[in-house]
This record gives C-alpha cells, structure tokens and sequence, in this order.
C-alpha cells in the first residue's frame, strides 16, 4: 500500500482515539480517497431530458382533457338551461310578473305593519319555494345539479391524477 | 442556472451532465445499489428541473441539490425498509497479508461506510467525498451546523471501530 495511506490511515485512527478531531479530519481525508468510485453509467443526461419531455407531453394531454371535460360539461348546462328556458319561458315570464305584482303589494303592507327583516325573509322564501316546487323546475334543477356535479368530479380526476404524476 | 431556470433544456442538459458523478457517487454510496442509485439520481434530476424556481441563487447549488438528493435517497431507504445486518456476519474486509494495496483498505472503508445510519454516512460523503463544510453539510442535509459536525465525528469513530475490529490496526 502506499506509504502515505498507511500513515494517514494510522494518524487517522489514532487521532480520533485520542480525540484530536482536527487531525483525525484531516488524515481522513486522505485514506477517504481510497474509497473506489461507483461506475457511472453513461446517458443519464439524456435520460433525464427524456423523463422530462414525456413529462411535459403528459401534462399537455392532461390539460387538454381537463379543457375538454370543462368545455363538455359547460355546453351540457347551457343545453339544459336553454331547453330549461324554452319549455317553461312564457310560464316564468307570467310568474315573474305576477311575482313582482303581489311581491310590490305584499312589501307596501309590510312596511306600514313594520315587519322585521325574518319576516320579510320568510315571505321570499315562501315564494321562491312555490315556483321551484314545481315538476318542470324541479327536475330541471335536479339535471343542472346533476350535470354539475359530474363536471367537478370529473374536473377533479383529471387534477388529482395531473398531481400525482408530479 | 438562468437559462435552465426559464425552463431551457439544453442549460439543464449542461447541469446533469456536470453534478451526474457527484450526484451518483452520493446516492450509489448511500443506497449501496447501483441500478437503484441510477433511477434515483434521475428522480434527483427530475425533481431539481420542477423546483429550480424555488432554489435560492444566494445559496450554493450543489447544497440545494445535494438535499434533494438526500431527501430522495432517505424516501427509497424507508421504502425499502431496515436492512437488519447481524454483528457476527457483518461484511467486514480483513486486512490482507502485506504488501496491503489501497483498494483493500477502499473496500474496507467502504463496507464500514454501509454500516453507517443513513445520516451518518450522508454526513461523511458530503464531508470527504464532496469536500463541504459543515455549514455546506447542515444546508444540504437540514440540520444545524453543530448537529453535521457530530454526525461527521461519530460516523469517522465508527468506521475507525469497525476498522479496527476488522483488524485494520494502526502502526
């Protein structure tokens, strides 16, 4: 072995024996260098700059899927909305005046009674509820929701699978 | 570092291709599986290529890198689980008869080194096989400068032990 190795080897153990840790440090520094070196594969650049364009190609496909479930489920709701619209319009339109007729005049008492705001509330619930409990609304209302709720889900897998993979 | 920081491949292509040895010296050492070592160096690179707009250009980039690479070799150590080595069959290298040659004493030091808590040896390779300074060792493995110089003087006593107990005697 080479001279100096067995010395540094010997300094090494020696000082860290006796606690000189700047020497003991120092000497093995040197016996450290017979430690042989891993092999190196050759290509791990390479490798890497692969890794990372698959990766970017991943999260553009995502990203488009993720538009496409967006752009899917805003078009299935404004399909609903417009067919929504379309069976029920001149029904609404009616409601909605007679609503704001009846809602005029039950506000003019309320105000000369002086009623409180949970009652005035109240009343707006109340009429709110009778429009919506109807089949029409309802089963409209019930397919938005429905729509919506598939939306976000799917919405959903699309990001956590995007963060999984990063 | 700021053309790889704006995302440009070739620059990144550039840093793999100058911290690959070091980053995979450290992880093979640290693993003590070479095929494991390569998928985890790349992981390293990876990982590094998606935080580089995190990585603060006050510190130095071999620390912030070096950390990565530890945190990613500690995750593949739990997930492996404890090798459990018992005392009476530890792969300890006897000295051979002289001329003794240095790669004996390598592959001694080497063994000791896998016997090492994975903090201890991470300390010791950043210390001798890096050159760091203690400092450099806390920034890199996140602990305290005090805590990275006890870990590099236990770990020296250990493998002095150890060499020691495989008749590896000072003249």
């Amino acid at each position: 072995m080479n001279p100096d190795l067995k010395r540094e080897l010997g300094r090494w153990i020696d000082a860290d024996r006796s606690g000189r840790d700047d020497e003991a440090d120092a000497a093995f520094g040197g016996v450290f260098r017979a430690v042989p070196q891993p092999a190196l594969q050759p290509g791990l650049p390479d490798r890497v700059i692969e890794a990372l364009a698959r990766e970017a190609a991943d999260r553009a496909r995502r990203a488009k899927r993720a538009a496409a479930v967006g752009l899917a489920a805003g078009l299935a709701l404004l399909a609903l909305a417009g067919a929504f619209l379309v069976s029920s319009g001149p029904r609404l339109f009616f409601d909605a005046i007679d609503l704001g007729v009846r809602g005029a005049v039950w506000t003019s008492e309320a105000l000369e009674r002086g009623l409180g705001l949970w009652a005035i509330l109240g009343q707006i619930g109340r009429v709110m509820a009778a429009i919506i409990a109807t089949p029409q609304v309802t089963v409209a209302l019930i397919g938005i929701g429905m729509v919506g709720a598939l939306a976000l889900y799917g919405l959903q897998r699309v990001l956590s699978s995007e963060q999984e993979s990063s | 570092m700021t053309h790889a920081r704006a995302g440009a491949e070739p620059a990144f292509r550039e840093i793999v291709r100058r911290y690959e040895r070091p980053v995979m010296s450290l992880l093979a050492r640290m693993v003590n599986d070479p095929a494991l070592a390569e998928d985890l160096a790349q992981e390293t690179f990876l990982k590094a290529y998606r935080r580089l707009n995190t990585f603060d250009t006050e510190r130095r980039f071999s620390s912030w890198l070096f950390r990565i690479a530890h945190n990613t070799a500690i995750d593949a150590l739990r997930r492996r689980g404890p090798v459990e080595i018992e005392p009476d069959q530890e792969p300890a290298v006897p000295p051979p008869p002289d001329p003794v040659e240095a790669a004996d004493l390598g592959r001694a030091l080497d063994a000791a080194l896998g016997k090492l808590r994975p903090d201890h040896r991470m300390a010791i390779l950043l210390r001798y096989q890096q050159g760091f300074s203690y400092e450099e060792i806390g920034d890199a493995m996140g602990i305290p400068e005090g805590t990275a110089k006890t870990f590099v003087h236990r770990a020296r006593k250990l493998m002095a032990a150890a060499l020691e107990k495989a008749g590896w005697k000072p003249e």
